[in-house]
C-alpha cells in the first residue's frame, strides 16, 4: 500500500493506493496518526486507487476515525468504486462516516 | 474439482487464495465477482486461522467418548475445494475445529445488526468479516463428521442462483 499526502489548508488529503488488508492496514493507522501529530486532525481519504479492502482495513479505518474524532477532527472519504464501494455499503461504513463522490466535495465539507 | 489441504496458518493463505483465483478465472467470473471471491475467502480463512484451533474458540459440546477418537483428528488443517462450472464458482472450506456456524444468525447477530446502525462512538470493531461473508456470497454451513463445512457460491454477476 502506498500513500500520497497533500495539505489543503487545514485538511490533510491522504490518497491510498493498493490493497488494505491484514498486512497493510496498520500503515493506514500510522499515516493518520502522523497527520494528527503534525496538528492536522481533519483528514480526507481519497480511495480512487484502492484496489481491495478487507475487514482488517475497515477495523483500522474505524480505529483511526474514533481517535481523530476524539482529537476534534475527523475522517471523510471520496472517490470509492468497485469492490471498495461495495464493502463500504454492506458494512454500514458509508452511513457511519462521510463519503463523497469527488475530492472537491469532500474538501468543501471537511 | 480442484482441492488443497494445508495447515491452518497465515503462511498457507497465498496458496489457497491462488487456487481460488485460478478457479474463478476458469469459471469466467466478472472482475467484481472475482474480487468478492478473494475477499470472502480471505475473511473465512482468517476466521479459521485465528479462531478454529485456538483456546478462544467456542467450546465444543462434550463428545461421546466412543466418537471422540473418530472425530478428533490430530491435525489443525484447513481444506479448500473449488467446484468450477460455467459462470459460477463454489468454494467448500473445511476445518476440524469446534462447531462454528458463520452463516446462521444467532443472538450475537442482534448485536451485529445494532452495530451496523450505531454511530461512530458506539460502533464496535467486531463482526465485520461475518457481514462481508454473508452479504457477498451465497453461504451455507453444515457440521459433518466432526468438521465445519462452509460452502460459498459465487454466481457470475446477474447470473442465476
Amino acid at each position: 500500500m502506498e500513500f500520497t499526502k497533500t495539505i489543503e489548508g487545514a485538511v490533510c488529503v491522504l490518497a491510498v493506493m493498493g490493497r488494505m488488508d491484514t498486512l497493510t492496514a496498520p500503515e493506514f493507522e500510522a499515516q493518520c496518526a502522523a497527520c494528527a501529530a503534525e496538528g492536522t486532525t481533519r483528514i480526507v481519504v481519497d480511495l480512487s486507487s484502492l484496489e481491495y479492502i478487507s475487514s482488517a482495513g475497515l477495523r483500522s479505518i474505524l480505529a483511526s476515525a474514533k481517535k481523530l474524532k476524539a482529537a476534534g477532527g475527523g475522517l471523510s472519504f471520496c472517490c470509492l468504486s468497485g469492490i471498495v464501494a461495495e464493502v463500504f455499503a454492506v458494512s454500514g461504513f458509508s452511513k457511519l462516516m462521510p463519503v463523497f463522490p469527488t475530492r472537491q466535495d469532500a474538501l468543501a465539507k471537511a | 474439482m480442484y482441492a488443497l489441504r494445508l495447515p491452518a496458518r497465515e503462511s498457507s493463505l497465498p496458496d489457497l487464495m491462488r487456487l481460488a483465483q485460478d478457479c474463478a478465472g476458469r469459471a469466467g467470473l466478472d472482475e467484481l465477482t472475482v474480487q468478492r471471491v478473494e475477499l470472502v475467502l480471505e475473511e473465512a480463512l482468517a476466521n479459521i486461522i485465528h479462531h478454529a484451533y485456538s483456546q478462544n474458540a467456542p467450546a465444543a459440546p462434550a463428545a461421546p467418548s466412543a466418537g471422540l477418537l473418530d472425530e478428533t483428528p490430530h491435525t489443525c488443517d484447513v481444506a479448500l475445494d473449488c467446484a468450477v462450472e460455467p459462470g459460477a464458482l463454489t468454494l467448500t472450506i473445511t476445518d476440524w475445529g469446534p462447531p462454528f456456524d458463520p452463516v446462521r444468525p444467532t443472538e450475537h447477530d442482534a448485536d451485529l445488526a445494532a452495530n451496523l446502525e450505531a454511530d461512530l462512538d458506539s460502533r464496535a470493531p467486531g463482526g465485520l468479516g461475518l457481514i462481508l461473508i454473508r452479504s457477498m456470497s451465497q453461504a451455507a454451513y453444515r457440521r459433518e463428521r466432526g468438521a465445519n463445512v462452509l460452502t460459498l457460491r459465487f454466481p457470475h454477476e446477474g447470473g442465476d442462483c
